[in-house]
């Protein structure tokens, strides 16, 4: 099998996930007891109000016109128009996935630099005191759970330090941006950077110990092979051993790993964004659920769904072209 | 180890729970004073003299303990154990006003309280062409008297009053007699400083007409309290609720959440991955297919969707992160199950003519049981860190007293605003050890049951 049937097969294989989810996603809102409608409208309208909200919304016709409905505004990219604020959602989804992603992006670059560069520093010394605070860092942070964390650099960063240096650095306590807007260019991303700052270090020591230990023995395991003894044999220097020859070995699981983890990364993303009231796509669908907000939930689900969906097809594929030793 | 001795200290937290702390953590509130310091911060010279709750109880006679009263006019007083009776008569033509001072001493010799409260019972059962008042007051060491209630005059007779005095409630025209602002603090004013207080009870009963006159009024034993500044081992919470008992009737929902949802996950792991892997064909590829999706999924805001969709009891909660912590386990076992169907002792069984239950029930389960056992241990920290996110968020149940409960109030009520830390960080720290002990504890069976890993180190 080559890497054209693979690609095939992975193909097939996430439009089968794909399809799945969708069907799940549908039917999941058509279980519930009572109309969807039913948690939005009050039971005091007119009648008249009500059938003309229900016809807006598609919910007066039968389930299986419902479900060909649904699927299709799901793949064109209409999720619907929102309960309570009667916008679209696929509007109101893409007016907040820049901050998402740059929440998410620059959290999964730093805490994938800074993982395989403190994992590939603790092997290098094994045994030090360096490599077991890595270590237990990175055991540590697998224990501590992200909304504590979160909360945690609030109130230090947040309240204790303002006092202590008497307002002199006052950090954002919430939002993406401060209110009005910096109007000059370089202030605006200052101040962007500025509230970015802990809900970033959040996602970053979150995400960062589980992936420095597995470096650590992915790099343990590299480093016994045989080539390296031959490296070292030839006299190369230590530096080009560590990363020329072992990190490179290691990296298509590391980027496996990547990809798995996104969908957790993904959850904390949603609790952090909610911490620091950042206005990014997992605060909305938190802010959909407080609300009943049939139709936001639908859509911002599916819209992760699909995200994490594509990122692991992606990864698979990456993986194919990096590791000619894979089995198809 | 380490793991087992920290386990073993929540474990017994979580049954010995009732046993440290003698409230109930979801109905006692108002124990102390709202955000109420932890009781050790005594010890730093600035808290030194914070209160701790300050209960008085006067018993309705006449005595050096309880009431002294002074009398000024046609008064006669009577106390017995259960009421003091206050009799009024007047014979001659007077028509100046009769009044009681009953009079109790405290010792106050501590910073400020924020807040008094004082109830008892009263009544006014006979009223004959008089009228009364009944004031409460505070006199101060220095001698200032203050007053802080008032029935105002009446000529009705009342059977039986209730008064619940909480001086956060001073009517504004009494504070304003002393002298504050609206918004000043009625109890903090009055004991500014350490010395013998007086409760006061202040009758005043007037006649209405010439002639003769007659009432008679009585007084219940008296309940008091300073709620304290400083509380228990963690302070208080925003409604005066002890936040100590929040965090260790904590540790016994943490502890059932995570070992029930571990044991579901695993049951139905174990049940998938083995009929996956036994049975093979359209079994396995249907039941694989499933854990692909489950397992690409962000199953957080899953769990907010079926939170939202399921409603919020912590059984709910319980079952759904059961039945979503499942798949990478089932992948696990399908592998091990299938390695074990081509074992040499799984084939020579086979031969034997033994049936497929026999085999999976003496072969396969004894094979895959270790594998399960370090996965309880392992999936339990992410089932207690999920509920304790899902009820932070506020979509837990909110009737338990969980550790994320403690998060949500602590973030929705002003933790943060009085840097109430004590709020925030122990549930905090619980989790994160709790976790830790479980992750040793996993990654210790992990290395006891497959042999193969201790080369590693």
């Amino acid at each position: 099998m080559g890497f054209r049937e693979y690609a095939v097969k992975r193909t097939i294989n996430a439009i089968l996930v794909l399809l799945i989810v969708a069907t799940l996603n549908f039917f999941l809102f058509r279980i519930l007891p009572g109309n969807p409608i039913t948690h939005l409208i009050n039971p005091s309208m007119p009648l008249e109000a009500r059938t003309a909200m229900m016809k807006l919304w598609g919910l007066d016709k039968p389930l299986y016109e419902q479900f060909l409905t649904y699927l299709v505004n799901m793949f064109t990219g209409s999720l619907g128009v929102s309960f309570s604020s009667t916008k679209p959602v696929a509007a109101e989804l893409m007016e907040r996935l820049p901050n998402t992603v740059l929440l998410l992006g620059s959290a999964t670059v730093i805490y994938t630099m800074l993982g395989i560069e403190l994992g590939v520093v603790a092997v290098s010394r094994r045994g030090s005191s360096t490599d077991l605070a890595t270590v237990g860092l990175g055991l540590l942070t697998q224990a501590l759970p992200v909304f504590f964390l979160g909360l945690l650099l609030l109130l230090v960063f947040g309240y204790y330090l303002p006092i202590a240096t008497n307002n002199a650095i006052n950090f954002p306590l919430a939002g993406t941006i401060s209110r009005p807007p910096p109007t000059d260019t370089l202030g605006y991303v200052l101040d962007v950077m500025w509230h970015l700052a802990l809900p970033l270090a959040t996602l970053v020591v979150i995400s960062f110990g589980s992936y420095v230990l597995i470096i650590r023995n992915l790099m343990i395991d590299a480093l016994s092979q045989d080539y390296i003894t031959i490296a070292k044999a030839k006299g190369l220097d230590e530096r080009t051993i560590l990363y020329k020859h072992g990190l490179r070995s290691i990296l298509p699981p590391v980027v496996t790993i990547v990809g798995l983890s996104l969908a957790g990364v993904v959850g904390g993303a949603v609790i952090t964004e909610t911490i620091f009231t950042w206005h990014g796509v997992g605060r909305y669908l938190y802010e959909a659920v407080l609300s009943y907000d049939y139709p936001v939930m639908q859509g911002t689900f599916f819209f992760l769904a699909v995200v994490t969906i594509v990122a692991n097809y992606l990864v698979d594929l990456i993986y194919g072209l990096l590791d000619p030793r894979i089995k198809y | 180890m380490l793991g087992a001795v920290i386990l073993a200290i929540f474990v017994l937290v979580a049954v010995f729970a009732p046993l440290m702390t003698p409230y109930d953590p979801i109905r006692d509130n108002f124990i102390a004073e709202p955000f109420a310091l932890p009781g050790w911060y005594v010890i730093f010279p600035q808290y030194r003299d914070y209160p701790t709750n300050q209960v008085f109880a006067i018993e309705p006679t006449v005595d050096a303990d309880n009431w002294v009263a002074t009398v000024n006019g046609s008064i006669k007083v009577a106390g017995t154990s259960r009421q003091m009776s206050i009799g009024f008569r007047t014979t001659s033509q007077e028509t100046s006003v009769s009044t009681v001072e009953l009079a109790h001493r405290i010792k106050y010799n501590w910073a400020p309280p924020l807040t008094f409260i004082i109830r008892f019972d009263w009544s006014v059962p006979h009223l004959d062409k008089a009228a009364y008042e009944l004031d409460i007051a505070w006199r101060t060491p220095k001698g200032n008297t203050y007053v802080v209630w008032t029935s105002g005059f009446s000529t009705q007779t009342v059977d039986k009053l209730s008064v619940d005095l909480d001086s956060k409630g001073t009517p504004f025209p009494l504070k304003t007699d002393m002298g504050l602002q609206w918004y000043g603090n009625v109890a903090e004013f009055i004991f500014s400083e350490k010395g013998t207080y007086e409760l006061l009870l202040i009758f005043k009963f007037q006649p209405q007409v010439d002639g003769a006159s007659s009432a008679s009024a009585t007084v219940g034993p008296l309940a008091g309290r300073f709620p304290g500044r400083v509380h228990g081992v963690l302070g208080t919470d925003h409604i005066g609720a002890d936040l100590f008992s929040q965090l260790v009737y904590g540790t016994r929902i943490s502890l059932i959440i995570g070992v029930v949802a571990s044991l579901i996950a695993v049951a139905i792991g174990l049940l998938v991955g083995i009929t996956a892997g036994f049975f093979g064909g359209l079994v396995d590829e249907g039941s694989m297919r499933l854990v692909d999706v489950l397992l690409v999924l962000p199953s957080l805001p899953l769990l907010f969707l079926f939170s939202g969709l399921f409603g919020r009891s912590i059984w709910n909660l319980i079952f759904l992160i059961g039945i979503l912590s499942w798949p990478g386990f089932a992948r696990v076992v399908r592998a091990q199950v299938l390695q074990l169907k081509t074992a040499t002792f799984v084939e020579a069984a086979r031969a034997l003519g033994a049936s497929g239950s026999r085999i999976i029930l003496k072969h396969l389960i004894p094979n895959v049981m270790p594998l399960a056992y370090a996965t309880v241990a392992l999936s339990i920290p992410g089932a207690i860190i999920t509920e304790t996110a899902l009820s932070f968020l506020a979509l837990g149940d909110p009737t338990t007293p969980s550790w994320g409960r403690m998060f949500y109030s602590a973030n929705a009520f002003g933790a943060f605003r009085e840097l109430a830390w004590w709020w925030i960080i122990p549930p905090g720290l619980a989790i994160t050890l709790l976790s830790l002990s479980f992750v040793f504890i996993g990654h210790a069976l992990d290395e006891i049951m497959n042999p193969k890993l201790r080369a590693r180190r």
